[in-house]
């Protein structure tokens, strides 16, 4: 009998290593080859590209615009003869806004044949792939992130960015402010790593230009009450309050919350809220009220203009307001198409990445009329000057006018 | 925080009747809540559906969960293993998981807001309360679930039968009540108690697929906390727990919540796991 | 005679188990992309390994594990870029800090049982996720540490794919060595203590010692795979650490087969299979993830490997000669 046991344990033990290896074997089978090149089209072989988003994460909310960006710009560039006469074909990889992801996705379109990365997730999954694209020798450009340090060395060398950076909207705000005459400023901020990176650059940045940060309070994206904080930086009387975060529902809440608890508060936000129309219908009546944001969309921009009008008969009702998301992923794009053409070989990492380098005062969609974006080999952030951005002031619910205290210049 | 408090202790409530009328802690509650809240909301917001008919969706699909939940996978679970209580309690926790998962996957995984029953402008306040109409229709709520369960139990057949189930389950079935009819019961009860209260909450900061493991916990600390002893019990935890959560965060920080949570939960289940109101067993 | 052919039993799977796991490092070698996939298996696999013992075979289901990986892969992370010490002492001081954390958390739940254990650990995880976010000055708060210097060890850069080799080698010492713990006098009495203490406690062991034990045990081996996590990809962050990885980590061994470590890795690898690697399952790879264990728990308990093993027995005592 103890031998049927011991009959039975060995098989047991065969049996699971003969399994392991059947669902390893499936594993190898299922990922081991590099699916077929796409069959060339009429107009030529596709050039691919790879965008890396974030679906489900707290960057979806700005992400899913870029996407759309991207996707109508591609769509019209195809249309339009292509790139030196073929079709651009994009594939997608979302990293969910973590980080660690962010390398193995892009690794993983690189393998596939991607010669060019559009990242549209937030700052801090750009800032984790610059080594791995300047390892694979492929460029990648950020369309809206705004971390100073994804332009910057180190490794660099392959990565680019084109708005305004977190230092340059600082700036921007520190002068608004100084002019408007506030001393003490209420910080509110969500806890993701982008913000907590961006929040490296600002706070510094308004310290040193004179500023008292009376309060920075946090909260997580998916809170679900934030009385508390916004009491606290009542309690310490600030001048203005300013939020700092990835947008979406936590600044909805945060938005109704100071519009209840400091109705007479002077508020600020980043580009987030503006720049996210799903969003306002969902504060409370008047929630947005007076609320000043960093605009990066110009409507009477001739270019933005034709932007809309394409959207407009693109999307018909589902398009409503051009956010800074969409008008910044078809410079991208465009600027992308106008570098591939410089450099003579789409399908060449190094031959994009020096075409991205002679692009020279790129006309936007983006920003005001005379807002530019060049790169060079010791340029790579792209923005020229600081009027990307304009002060814009909530009416109600939705953006209404410049604001009228203070408007950044081009020079 | 009133409408947090109130939230908690209806998650609580869903707890409670689960509890008697199966025996069970049914911890996938938290989900039903959060399935009820973001289907409702992606009807109104996605779908463009009025409210009202969005939220009798949600509470119809959280019983149907709630009911599955029971007949597939407690009750085969429960059979198969006796008295043990961890293949339970993982099964319920791996349903947590499913749902969540079910919810992300029909309605996307981004947060989506709610919508106020009612609205008007200019909130009273009330220290560190804002009472907006959300608050006053959040408490007129809860009051009314709580005292139609409170009387459902005391005068109707099957709550009376659900008592003597809490009480003893072995003598009721001894008794030759019908169990298992009273565990469906408890179960559905449970499902459209969590079906109100999601709706009910997600407009103060939306829904996503996610929250309903929060809910969870937080509605079984306010069951603990306030006790198994009366139906209204878990009201009184619900509302302690939202306070200890609200005033941690405002005096110490917004961390605070999660280590305060933490260290009730330490405590209370440690020290007085029977809650604020214990039961009393009628000998 | 009897003795002998268990023996063999155990060398035989030991070595095809070894194979097998060397066979996946010559095959991701030089990938990035597989390496990445590589290290998330391994990186489940160990917080598996280190659930094995206190849930598994000790049946308490303590939920924190989040928070040994995410010590293990801090200690590292902070050693490595903020003090003058070789990364190499970030391992073991993970390690200690884990064990004392479990002890602690342990101690003060060793009357609690089933849900309340279960709550309260859960509540401890989420907690540490906002500690980590909370610290910045130690920890880089939400932002974590996004880079730290390549590791050299005895003149050897420690570069991507030798972390990634090791660590999978590790997987399968830990495996390996559960299996025999196992059949050991300790892990009988783990074992038994959860259906029969009061026969453990006669035979002058104390249960809670046991209890204690397993759960620093479990704690220092997810905190194994938390370290070399952070070594791979040379960056830490909160995100990385929150406890949605317990809710799917805590399956992988009833999905894969309890009745050996063995279960754990599988289980942990079809979960990375799921949710990362099958591109036609993107958006539902988790839920049917859910669903299946949900099928497993209601209808195939013994999950994967038990099953394949009775299959096999079926299938070979229908050709043995009777």
């Amino acid at each position: 009998m103890s031998q049927f046991v011991t009959g039975n344990r060995q098989l047991g033990r065969g049996g699971r290593v003969l399994l392991l290896g059947a669902v390893f074997a499936l594993f190898l089978g299922g990922c081991g080859g590099v699916p077929a090149p796409s069959s060339s089209t009429a107009t030529g072989k596709a050039i691919l590209v790879g965008v890396l988003d974030d679906t489900s994460g707290a960057a979806a909310p700005y992400s899913s615009l870029t996407d759309r960006g991207v996707k109508t710009a591609v769509n019209h560039i195809n249309t339009n003869g292509g790139i030196n006469g073929r079709p651009i074909e994009l594939m997608f990889e979302s990293d969910g806004n973590v980080p660690a992801n962010s390398p193995a996705l892009v690794q993983k379109m690189i393998q596939k044949g991607a010669t060019f990365i559009i990242t549209t997730s937030g700052s801090a999954s750009s800032l984790a792939i610059k080594k791995t694209v300047l390892a694979a020798k492929i460029p990648a450009f950020a369309a809206t992130n705004q971390n100073t340090g994804i332009g910057a060395p180190p490794d660099n060398e392959y990565m680019f960015m084109q708005s305004n950076t977190s230092t340059d909207i600082g700036t921007i705000y520190a002068a608004a402010w100084a002019k408007a005459g506030y001393k003490n400023i209420g910080v509110m901020s969500d806890d993701s790593a982008t913000t907590v990176s961006s929040e490296k650059i600002y706070f510094p940045l308004f310290k040193n230009a004179g500023f008292n940060l009376v309060a920075t309070e946090q909260a997580p994206n998916d809170a679900t009450d934030v009385t508390a904080q916004i009491s606290r930086i009542k309690a310490k009387n600030p001048d203005a309050t300013i939020m700092i975060s990835l947008g979406g529902q936590l600044e909805v809440l945060v938005q109704n919350t100071l519009a209840t608890q400091m109705k007479s508060t002077p508020r600020f936000s980043l580009a987030s809220i503006g720049n996210q129309p799903s969003n306002w219908a969902l504060a409370q009546p008047n929630g947005l009220d007076g609320l000043v944001y960093a605009a990066q969309v110009d409507p009477s921009n001739p270019r933005a203009k034709t932007l809309m009008d394409l959207m407009s008969k693109t999307y018909g009702k589902d398009f409503t307001f051009l956010t800074a998301y969409e008008a910044q992923a078809w410079d991208a794009v465009q600027i992308m198409k106008l570098a591939m053409e410089n450099g003579g070989n789409p399908d060449d990492g190094p031959s994009n990445r020096a075409g991205m380098e002679q692009v020279s005062k790129f006309q936007t969609a983006s920003g005001s009329s005379t807002f530019t974006v060049s790169f060079s080999a010791t340029k790579h952030s792209g923005q020229d000057g600081l009027c990307g951005i304009a002060l814009v002031q909530f009416k109600g619910n939705k953006p209404g006018s410049p604001w009228p205290t203070y408007q950044p210049s081009c020079g | 925080m009133i409408q947090i408090g109130c939230f908690f202790s209806l998650v609580g409530l869903g707890y409670y009747v689960v509890l008697n009328g199966a025996g069970f802690f049914n911890f996938a509650i938290g989900p039903y809540t959060m399935f009820s809240g973001l289907a409702s909301s992606w009807l109104v917001f996605i779908q463009g559906w009025d409210l009202p008919q969005a939220i009798l969706v949600g509470i119809a699909a959280t019983i149907v969960l709630s009911v599955l939940t029971e007949l597939l996978v407690v009750r085969p679970i429960e059979r198969r293993s006796g008295g043990e209580e961890l293949p339970a309690l993982i099964a319920v926790v791996a349903v947590l998981y499913a749902i969540a998962q079910l919810a992300g996957t029909l309605f996307g995984r981004r947060p989506l807001p709610g919508r106020p029953w009612f609205y008007f402008e200019n909130p009273i306040q009330v220290g560190l309360a804002y009472i907006d109409a959300q608050v006053i229709v959040s408490v007129v709520v809860t009051l009314l679930v709580f005292t139609a369960l409170s009387l459902w139990l005391t005068f109707s057949p099957y709550g009376k039968i659900m008592r003597a189930v809490g009480d003893n389950q072995e003598a009721a079935r001894t008794l030759g009540f019908p169990i298992t009819r009273v565990r469906v019961i408890a179960f559905a009860l449970a499902g459209l108690i969590a079906g109100i209260a999601g709706p009910l909450f997600a407009s103060k900061a939306g829904v996503g697929f996610e929250s309903g493991l929060s809910y969870s916990l937080f509605g079984f600390i306010a069951l603990v906390l306030g006790g198994t002893g009366s139906p209204w019990a878990p009201l009184a935890g619900g509302m302690l727990l939202a306070t200890i959560q609200i005033m941690s965060s405002y005096f110490f920080g917004s961390v605070w919540l999660n280590y305060a949570t933490l260290a009730i939960a330490v405590v209370f289940f440690a020290i007085r796991p029977e809650g604020i109101f214990a039961r009393r067993v009628r000998a | 005679m009897i003795s002998k052919l268990r023996q063999r039993g155990a060398w035989l799977e030991t070595f095809s188990t070894l194979a097998l796991v060397l066979i996946a490092i010559a095959y991701v070698q030089g990938d990035v992309y597989l390496e990445d996939v590589a290290i998330l298996v391994a990186t489940y696999s160990m917080i598996a390994l280190g659930l094995y013992v206190p849930f598994i075979m000790g049946g308490a289901l303590s939920m924190s594990y989040n928070a040994y990986l995410g010590i293990g892969a801090y200690a590292v992370a902070i050693i490595a870029s903020k003090t003058g010490l070789g990364f190499g002492w970030g391992l073991p001081i993970g390690m200690a800090l884990s064990a004392a954390v479990a002890v602690i958390l342990g101690f003060a739940t060793r009357r609690l049982s089933g849900f309340f254990l279960a709550s309260v650990t859960v509540l401890f995880g989420i907690a540490f996720t906002s500690w980590l976010i909370a610290s910045a000055d130690l920890t880089g708060g939400g932002a974590g540490i996004p880079t730290f210097p390549t590791p050299v060890v005895f003149g050897v850069k420690l570069t991507h794919t030798i972390v990634v080799s090791i660590a999978l080698l590790l997987v399968w010492i830990v495996a390996v060595l559960l299996a025999r713990l196992r059949r050991s006098p300790f892990g009988v009495a783990v074992r038994a203590s959860r259906r029969a203490s009061t026969a453990v406690e006669a035979s002058g062991i104390r249960i809670s010692t046991i209890v204690l034990v397993s759960l620093a045990l479990g704690a220092i081996i997810a905190s194994l795979g938390g370290s070399m996590f952070a070594l791979v990809n040379e960056s830490v962050i909160p995100e990385s650490f929150a406890i949605d990885i317990v809710f799917l980590t805590v399956f992988t061994p009833l999905l894969g087969g309890q009745s050996t470590p063995w279960g754990a890795v599988l289980g942990a690898f079809l979960v990375v299979l799921f949710t990362f690697e099958l591109t036609m399952f993107k958006e539902t790879g988790t839920l049917l993830f859910a669903l299946a264990v949900l099928v497993v728990l209601v209808a195939a308990p013994r999950g994967l490997l038990g099953y394949a093993s009775s299959g096999l027995k079926l299938l070979t005592s229908r050709l043995e000669p009777r």
